[in-house]
């Protein structure tokens, strides 16, 4: 079996805990501007329909985002399934 | 050993500030190349390759402790610079936290040999009728960042799915999510059918999401309301604390 240390691996949880803080504030600032599903390039990653995606294009697997992050994109999300 | 990956370079290259990258720089001073590899893959979100990678690295008798903090952990520490400069957003967030639980597979079983246990159990689930899911995704990536184990009931659950949970796992928390105000009721109906079943003084229930409150998740009995994802690994920590007093 591997060698392991319990002790250094509670820093090391630690330090995770210390990055993921961090993330959780980055998230509560971003999703005031901008829908937590739309990736870097602009493709929605929900599983569910949204009136902003724009599914006019079906070459990629991802819908692009038509939605404007000037806007709250909530009203947007709708309760179907992506079917 | 410095920084010999050029992708790992690149990656670092994203790191604006000096005195961050320095310090950033300092997580792979002594890492194996192989370490550097695991973190450039993580940070792109490849979980197959971290899997595999992480899976040789042990083959080779790296220490979990040094593929954790060397190739996981400082991997992850670029994602939050990146995610903190909105470079990437939460979809890549997400990705390499697969990357990290994909990784994490292979070291958990010697966490366990070595008597480190799961701070706990927790349930995690979005209620009946809503598909929304980042927020439960987030929560369960910073709990099993934490050391929770975590189990993924998914979107759209039903009480008789949250039920069936918290009789396989005894001793869990259950925390739903809900970001539609016509799905936030199924919180409350989901906490009253754990009563009708008598399994509501044997768990703690959490909840969470956009559009509740404080107030709300009084009013429908909740034991707790998290705001945020980091929340929700606090109250998953002081139920668990709270546990072991009452025991």
């Amino acid at each position: 079996m591997s060698s392991f240390n319990n002790e250094k691996y509670h820093a090391s949880i630690q330090k995770l805990d210390v990055i993921f803080r961090d993330m959780s504030d980055s998230i509560n600032s971003v999703s005031k501007w901008r829908c937590p599903y739309k990736n870097v390039t602009n493709q929605c990653t929900a599983k569910f329909r949204c009136r902003n995606q724009d599914r006019t294009l079906s070459e990629t697997t991802l819908y692009a985002c038509k939605g404007s992050d000037s806007i709250n994109y909530e009203s947007a999300w709708e309760v179907g399934t992506d079917s | 050993m410095p920084v010999v990956n050029d992708l790992l370079e690149k990656q670092l290259a994203y790191v604006s500030n000096p005195k961050e990258q320095t310090h950033i720089r300092a997580l792979w001073k002594n890492a194996d190349p192989l370490m550097q590899e695991i973190s450039v893959n993580l940070i792109h979100g490849k979980n197959e390759e971290v899997s595999k990678l992480t899976e040789n690295a042990l083959a080779q008798g790296f220490s979990a402790n040094t593929i954790l903090d060397d190739g996981l952990i400082a991997g992850m520490a670029i994602v939050g610079v990146k995610f903190r400069d909105n470079l990437i957003f939460v979809p890549e967030v997400l990705v390499a936290a697969r990357a990290m639980k994909a990784g994490m597979f292979h070291i958990e079983p010697i966490l366990s040999e070595s008597g480190v246990e799961p701070l706990g159990t927790i349930i995690m689930g979005t209620v009946k009728g809503d598909l929304h899911d980042i927020g439960k995704n987030l929560c369960i990536m910073m709990l099993r960042g934490s050391g929770f184990n975590v189990i993924d009931l998914g979107v759209d659950t039903s009480s008789e799915e949250f039920i069936e949970a918290i009789e396989d796992n005894e001793d869990c928390v259950v925390g739903m999510s809900a970001l539609l105000t016509t799905t936030m009721p199924n919180m409350g109906k989901a906490i009253q059918a754990f009563e009708e079943v008598e399994l509501r003084d044997t768990v703690k229930v959490m909840v969470g999401g956009a559009p509740l409150t404080q107030e709300f998740a009084d009013d429908m009995g909740a034991d707790g309301y998290g705001k945020d994802a980091i929340s929700c690994v606090d109250l998953a920590k002081s139920f668990f604390s709270v546990k072991k007093t009452e025991y």
